[in-house]
Parts: structure tokens; sequence; C-alpha cells
């Protein structure tokens, strides 16, 4: 179970999140939307650490997240996999060796400054990309793939880490509508089958519709919503997108950041 | 509405152009009162300049030796009286210019991580790292091997550290400027995943990295072939300690048969370096 406790994260004189309470049991498929600039990605990202707080708390089934340093902050790391937007991958590196990079936590130093994964993990990797449907470009360099396969590939990276809670942060927002149904059914079928929790950043609304149990809205870094998506009605859109914001009855449709 | 802040980018801009021309003037003023000065001190004049010319031509005609057709084989065979002894030297020269710049290279390696803002968040590490790479840049190799020749004798250990110090000072820097341009993306990706320091290093930011660190390296290794040749006048081996002798001897056509030797073999490095490195730069942008 994650709990997250009047979190907050400033930029200057900017509030990028303030005072957030969020509580996601263990498999739950949660969808974040908010509109630009909202918070999103800071929360996801103080979820992994890639950001410090500026106050509040993370605790993971008992395990205060925010006070990790060093080797345990790592192991948390590979515990909260992230998915990014642009992917985040090793441009020069072929589609193995990038997924792989979710296995350093667990391989020894030397091995990895010399590329030299044991076949275990190797095969693991490879079995990874199998499930989305990647293995036959194992061996590509990862610029070589579209979008979609790229994306892909990420997730298998994610996917080894063998993570307890999955950050996808707008997985589907530069890819078109194909690939971003096949990543968003991915990360459907991971959380069924392997009853990871996931926590995805989305713009567009129908597809949180689509995929998530539940709904948290973030407007000006505060929850402004949190409940099933059956309760996402024209005011509660509004509350989270904004009152100028002009949207239609079955909200944005396009999914471009 | 957008006309006011058209007025307001104009306005601003204006005064970004009307900066940027008085700091091109203050510069344009400070380069000719330095070049005035330089003159002066440097006792740059035409006149001696003039005097000073012939006299330079005279010392190269000196060195070359007479050659004649007829008897072209043997002229030849009389200059380059010492070809395979000059060759074996020369040989040394660019053993010295790789060993400095493989050590060099390793040790530049290892700091530009240090002295990359971007990768290390303590500052005191990569101020430390920035201030000492800056010092073994600035000091000349040929003090260096000034020092070093007193510290371990004549010979070509003190040519090879001496130029692998100066090296290391010069990639070290280039090295971290590098770093400093590796994309955000790419870190977090590692760092994400719960890679420790040296691994996000090797993943993150070594790849991307690593062409520019090659065509630096080897463009280093031909200005260190060149160093080599030099760093022989304060007795620290290879061709230019032989090239010294025979100066201070006045044994003038040998003057001219090593420099020629030198400047072909040098020329052919460069080549050589100048073909591998664009093939390089070629492989990147065919990415
Ligand atoms: N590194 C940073 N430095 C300064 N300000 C930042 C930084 N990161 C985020 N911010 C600010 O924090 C606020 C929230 O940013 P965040 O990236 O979390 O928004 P978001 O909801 O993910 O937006 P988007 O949908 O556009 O990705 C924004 O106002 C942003 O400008
Ligand atoms: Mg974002």
């Amino acid at each position: 179970m994650l709990e997250i406790r009047d979190l907050g994260r400033t930029y200057g004189p900017v509030t990028a999140l303030a005072g957030l309470d969020l509580t996601v049991r263990k498999g739950e498929f949660v969808g974040i939307i908010g509109r630009s600039g909202a918070g999103k990605s800071t929360l996801l990202r103080l979820i992994n650490r890639l950001v410090e707080p500026t106050s509040g708390r993370i605790v993971f089934d008992g395990l205060d997240v925010t006070a990790l340093r060093g080797a345990e902050l790592r192991a948390w790391r590979r515990r909260a996999a992230m998915i990014f937007q642009q992917f985040h991958l090793i441009d020069r590196l072929d589609v193995i060796t990038n997924v792989l990079v979710g296995r350093l936590s667990q391989v020894g130093r030397l091995r990895t400054w010399l590329l030299a994964f044991p076949p275990a993990e190797r095969a693991m990797a490879v079995e990874a990309l199998e499930r989305l449907d990647m293995a036959e470009r194992a061996l590509q360099r990862a610029d070589r793939l579209s979008g979609g396969q790229q994306q892909r590939v990420a997730i298998a990276r994610a996917l080894v880490q063998e993570p307890d809670l999955i950050l996808a942060d707008e997985p589907i927002a530069s890819l078109d509508p194909l690939s971003a149904r096949q990543v968003m059914e991915a990360l459907a079928r991971i959380n069924r089958e392997d009853g990871l929790t996931v926590l995805c950043n989305l713009h567009a609304l129908d597809v949180a519709r689509t995929y998530c149990s539940r709904v948290v809205g973030i407007a000006e870094g505060r929850l402004v919503f949190d409940g099933p998506v059956t309760g996402l009605d024209e005011a509660t859109i509004r509350r989270i997108y904004g009152d100028e914001a002009a949207i239609p009855k079955d909200a944005p449709q396009d999914a471009a950041a | 509405m957008s006309s006011d802040a058209v007025r307001l980018f104009e306005t601003r801009r204006a005064e970004q152009i009307a900066a940027r021309r008085r700091q091109t003037a203050l510069f344009g003023v400070v380069f000719l009162a330095a070049f005035a000065v330089s003159v002066v001190v440097g006792e740059v004049s035409l006149e001696r300049l003039a005097t000073g010319l012939p006299r330079f031509f005279a010392y190269i005609e000196r060195t070359l030796p007479t050659l004649s057709l007829a008897t072209l084989g043997a002229d030849l065979g009389r200059w380059f009286w010492n070809f395979e002894g000059w060759l074996r030297l020369l040989f040394d020269t660019i053993l010295i210019a790789f060993v400095a710049t493989t050590l060099g290279v390793i040790g530049g390696f290892l700091l530009s991580f240090a002295a990359a803002k971007n990768l290390v968040a303590n500052p005191w590490i990569h101020h430390g790292a920035r201030r000492f790479l800056e010092l073994m840049r600035t000091v000349p190799e040929l003090v260096f091997a000034l020092f070093f020749v007193f510290a371990f004798g004549l010979g070509p250990m003190a040519g090879v550290l001496a130029i692998a110090l100066h090296t290391l000072g010069v990639l070290g820097k280039l090295f971290a400027e590098i770093n400093e341009n590796v994309t955000a993306k790419s870190l977090d990706g590692v760092v994400a995943a719960g890679a420790s320091f040296d691994q996000v290093i090797r993943f993150g930011v070594v790849p991307q990295v690593l062409p520019g660190f090659v065509s630096y390296t080897l463009l280093r290794f031909e200005i260190n072939v060149r160093s080599a040749s030099v760093i022989g006048f304060v007795g620290a081996g290879g061709i230019g300690q032989e090239l010294m002798f025979v100066i201070n001897q006045f044994i003038y056509t040998d003057i001219s048969a090593i420099l020629l030797m030198l400047i072909v073999t040098v020329a052919l490095i460069d080549l050589g370096c100048e073909k591998l490195r664009h093939r390089l730069i070629g492989q990147e942008s065919l990415k």
C-alpha cells in the first residue's frame, strides 16, 4: 500500500505540488489527470525520488520512502519503476541492453561496466520483451525503433526491475493512436496478470475512462478529485481542467502534450 | 493585447541587441589596446623584420645539401647518412606520444565525470576537479618536461609524463564539457531504475559521449606527436633530442634531413588521424 501524506514540492516561487494526500492499494490502476503544469510529473518523480519533496512523507508498506539514502534509495527506485513520455532509452545501445538497465541494481558493478550480463539476466530481459512483442528487435539499436516500439522496450525495462509499482508519466502522449492503444493495453495486462500497482499520468480523459479503475485529478498542485471513473461528471472535469477550458462533453480526445 | 506583447518584445529585443553591440565594441577596443601594447612590449618592428628575414632564409639555405643530378643517389645517401637511426628515433617519438596520449586519456576520462556540473552535485568535487585540470593545462609541456628531466634524468620517461599530464588537463576539460551536454533524459532513465553513480555514468553518459571522446583523443594524438618531437629539446627523449644536438653542433645538413623526416611523419599521422576521425563523425551523423 502506498500512502502519501501532505506531500509538497516548490521550485522557488512556483508551487508544483502542495499538501497532497493519497492512498493507493495494491493492484489498483490509478489514472492521474490534470492540465499541463498541474504537477502530475512532479508527483510521480517524487514517488521514485527523482525529485526531493519540500514537505510531507511517502510510505510504502511501512517503509518511509522519503527517508531513504544511498543503497536503500536505489533499492526503492528498483521497486518503483518509471515509464516516461519520451521513453528515456539509451539511443546508441541495443534494445536488450536497454532492458537490462532495469537489472543494474541486481548485477555486479564490473559486469555492468563490461556490458557482460549473465545469461539468466539476458533470458529474463528477452522474456520481458517477448511479453511486449518486441523480442524480435532485441539486437537492434534503440533509436532505430518507432516511438511505440521504444515505449514497449521501456515497459520491458520496467518489468525486469521486478517492481511493486509502475509509475507511467504520460506514456502515450507522444504516440499515434494505434501505438497508444498497444502501450495502454500492455500496462493493463501487466496490472491484471502480475497484480502490479500502476499510477499513470494521462492527458486524455477517454483513455482514463477505458483503463483506470480510479481517477485522481490535480489542479495547480492540489488534489481536486479522487474517485471512480464514473464520478467524472462535467462539474468535476471543470474543476480539474479549469473553468476557461471549454471542454466538450466527451473530453479532450487529443493525447498530444 | 497582442500588439502590447509585440511592443514589449521589440523593446526587449532592441535592448538586447544594443547590449550586445556595446559588448562587441568594448571587446574591439580591448583587443586593439592589447595588440598595440604587445607590439611595443614584444619589440615588433618592420625594420627588424626586414633585416631578420634574409638571415632566416640564409640559415635554411645553409642546412640544405648540394645535390647534383649526376650523383643523386650518392648525394641523398650522404644527406640521410643516419636514416635508420633517425627512423628509430622518430618511432620513439611516436611511442612517447602514444603512451602519453593513452595515459592522459585515462586520467582525463576519469576526471571528466567529476568535473561535469550536471553529474556531480557536490560543488567541492567538481570545482576541485576543474581547478586541477586547469593547472595541468596551463603548465606548458616543456616546463613539466624540465622538471621531470631533473627528477628522473634524461630520456623518454620525462617526455611521456610531461605530455601525459598536459593531455590529461586538456582532454579532461573537453570531455567534461561533452559530459555536460548529455541530455537529462538518458540520465533519468538509468537513475530511475535504481542504478548507482558509476552505472549511471556507464549507461546514461558513456554511450552518448564516446564518439566525441574518440574524436578529441585522435586530434590530441596528432598534437602530441608534434609535442613529442619538440620535447626532446630539453632532453626528454625522441627525435627532438637529436635535433637539438645537431643544431648545437652546427651539423647543417643533418638539421634539414631530420626536419624533413619529421615533417613527413607528422603530416602522415595528421592525415591518418583525420581520416579516422572523419569516418567516426560520419558514422555519428548516419544514426
Ligand atoms: N525542474 C523544475 N524547475 C522549475 N520548475 C519546475 C521544474 N519542474 C517542474 N516545475 C514546475 O512545476 C509545475 C508542475 O510541473 P509538472 O511537470 O509536474 O506538471 P505536469 O502536470 O506534469 O505538466 P505536463 O502535463 O505539461 O507534463 C510547473 O509549473 C512547472 O513549471
Ligand atoms: Mg508532465
